[in-house]
């Protein structure tokens, strides 16, 4: 090894060396300060130097450029830095000063049911720019997993001893210590308290599932208790009894927002997009993100995740090439010195 | 630290006691019967591993609880393979330590109550993320015991096994390609998923902290061969502290909040 490469490899190592250490401390920042510090201007120049320091090492060691797990791998990390650098912000940037592009490199869609949009806006809701097409939310759809086990009352009396019941209305059960009959009078998938305080189910999807329930005790008196799953606290005495409602929360399996892409061009095109499912159109990349309901209208909308699709096939490549230069370089050569009984790779 | 009165919690106590004993029998030079325990002790894991996929119909490495019972599961065959095709030894330390240390917090600290997957984790890319990223923790974790070994000046007695600084160099190339597609699969995944390769997430800076200390070991035994055998066993056993760190304080930590919070 000349003089020159052992430089080099040191290069190598030292870059290496602080992207671990700059790495190490960007995961105490939190996301988006370790974000803004790896696409900071020093970074940018950090990066450069990596890709500087691959070039010159395929082109100084000729070992590397012979073997071809050796050459794929240096020739990935080229192409992953080339394309991240490619599809990042400050590339963004550069791309359309010197391109003219109005390309954003992304942010987020906001869509409602039945309209349509073309406002890309950052995460604090700041307009990054204008999509050239615009998309239209046909239907948002949530998936639920079936539930897990039934609504039940759970009643724990004086003694810790635990009763779990069936949530029918009009069942009664006795409890012993304290004594007293508890039945259930009301079950409410939504329930809200209006303005004058009259309690009512404001049915629909169960937002609010709660249960009413009646206590006759051995005096005669008779009181009545709301009991309610997502507020366990509420509706609690400190008579000896503790009631909760167990209601399986529904847990979403997938969702998925039916869209029409309508192009400057006049054509309009359909499509959906799921979680691990982005959609492809003119240049970007659209991912569920988020979704809600307007409060006032009731409305569904849905979120999208903007993404522009630049440098993404370089680092595609990169990818594919890291892989298989890996596996080639480790597993395939020793594997192959192994069985054809050869002395296996730098032992 | 809870004991779990179940089926999974029997396979899983039965498996670690057939570990332990291998490794006791194995340093005891009782080699046969070592291996026919060791070998006990995979079998039970493998039924642990089956009754769990039963169990939440999914394969089972969604949270800690799943990936330390896959890690068990592991140990055995990457002992055999290492002996059989990389003439590395070491069973007796794969079983008594890496194997019983990777049942320890799937038998008495994390959860076994099964979950449903969320959106984000079904993806044709989970199962092969989380298994290279699995069977690279393993074999690196046994390459990191070859390295200690290094580090504690022991020498290799059996002439029909390589050097212990030999073994880890032999067994970290079978990791580290899959831990590059661990890693590489992982941010493809990110991709599909949330529209960036890359989130710098703390979870995601710790696997490629791994990742950069394997790639630095390698580069500095390309440099310096076995010059220097310490600073190569020092640079493995960094590299297995940085997985530690990422399998289990990043996840674990409250100060390390990210999009892996499910992992």
């Amino acid at each position: 090894m000349t003089r020159f490469q052992r430089m080099e490899l040191w290069a190598v190592v030292a870059l290496s060396g602080l992207l671990l250490v700059l790495s190490m401390a960007g995961s105490f920042l939190g996301v988006p300060r370790a974000a803004a510090l790896f696409n900071s201007w020093p970074l940018v120049v950090f990066w450069f130097l990596l890709a500087f320091l691959l070039i010159a090492g395929l082109w100084s060691f000729k070992q590397l450029r012979q073997r071809p797990g050796s050459l794929m791998m240096h020739l990935a990390a080229l192409l992953v830095l080339g394309g991240a650098m490619w599809g990042s912000i400050r590339g963004h940037e550069v791309a359309n000063n010197l391109l003219g592009e109005k390309k954003v490199p992304s942010g987020y869609v906001q869509i409602s049911e039945g309209e349509a949009n073309n406002l890309i806006t950052s995460n604090a809701g700041d307009v990054l720019g204008h999509l050239p097409f615009s998309l239209a939310l046909k239907k948002f759809e949530i998936e639920y997993y079936p539930p897990s086990f039934k609504p039940t009352l759970e009643i724990v009396d004086r003694h810790e001893r635990q009763m779990v019941l069936p949530t029918e209305v009009g069942r009664k059960f006795a409890v012993t210590d304290p004594q007293v009959e508890v039945e259930i009078t009301r079950s409410y998938a939504t329930l809200m308290v209006g303005e004058d305080r009259e309690v009512f189910d404001a049915g629909g999807a169960p937002r609010n599932p709660a249960l009413k329930l009646r206590l006759n005790w051995p005096s005669g008196q008779t009181e009545f208790r709301y009991i309610i799953a997502r507020f366990p606290e509420f509706g609690q005495k400190d008579d000896g009894l503790r009631f909760s409602f167990l209601w399986p929360e529904p847990r979403p399996k997938q969702f998925t927002s039916s869209v029409i892409v309508n192009g400057n061009n006049g054509h309009a095109v359909s499509g959906t997009i799921s979680v691990n499912h982005p959609m492809h159109y003119n240049g970007y990349h659209f991912y569920q993100s988020d979704c809600g309901e307007d409060p006032e209208t009731g409305t569904p909308y849905t979120v999208l995740s903007v993404t522009s699709d630049s440098g993404l096939p370089a680092v595609l490549a990169g990818f594919i090439l890291l892989m298989g230069g890996a596996v080639w370089h480790c597993w395939a050569r020793p594997a192959w010195a192994f069985f054809t009984r050869r002395r296996g790779d730098g032992d | 630290m809870a004991i779990k009165f179940t089926l999974l919690g029997g396979l899983i106590y039965l498996a670690m006691t057939c570990y332990l004993a291998a490794a006791v029998l194995l340093a005891a030079r009782r080699k046969g019967l070592g291996q026919g325990v060791y070998f006990l002790g995979f079998v039970v894991m493998i039924a642990a591993f089956v009754v769990r996929w039963s169990e939440v119909e999914h394969a089972p490495l969604q949270n800690m609880f799943e990936v330390f019972l896959c890690l068990g599961m592991l140990i055995y065959p990457i002992s055999w393979f290492c002996r059989r095709f990389l003439r590395v030894g070491g069973e007796a330390a794969d079983a008594g330590f890496i194997g019983v240390l990777v049942l320890a917090p799937a038998g008495f600290v994390f959860s076994a109550s099964p979950e449903k997957l969320p959106p984000a984790l079904q993806s044709p890319l989970f199962v092969p993320h989380v298994a290279a990223y699995m069977l690279s923790y393993i074999i690196l974790a046994k390459a990191a015991v070859q390295a200690i070994a290094v580090l504690v000046g022991r020498r290799q007695s059996d002439v029909e096994l390589v050097s212990y600084e030999q073994g880890a160099y032999r067994i970290a190339k079978l990791g580290f390609p899959l831990l590059t597609i661990g890693l590489v699969l992982g941010a493809w995944w990110a991709k599909l998923a949330w529209g960036d390769f890359w989130s710098w997430d703390p979870k995601e800076l710790w696997s490629l902290v791994s990742w950069l200390v394997f790639l630095g070991y390698f580069h500095v035994r390309h440099m310096f061969g076995t010059k220097y055998p310490r600073l190569n066993a020092a640079l493995v056993t960094a590299g297995l502290a940085a997985i530690l760190m990422t399998l289990f304080v990043v996840n674990l930590a409250r100060i390390f909040a990210g999009l892996h919070s499910y992992a």
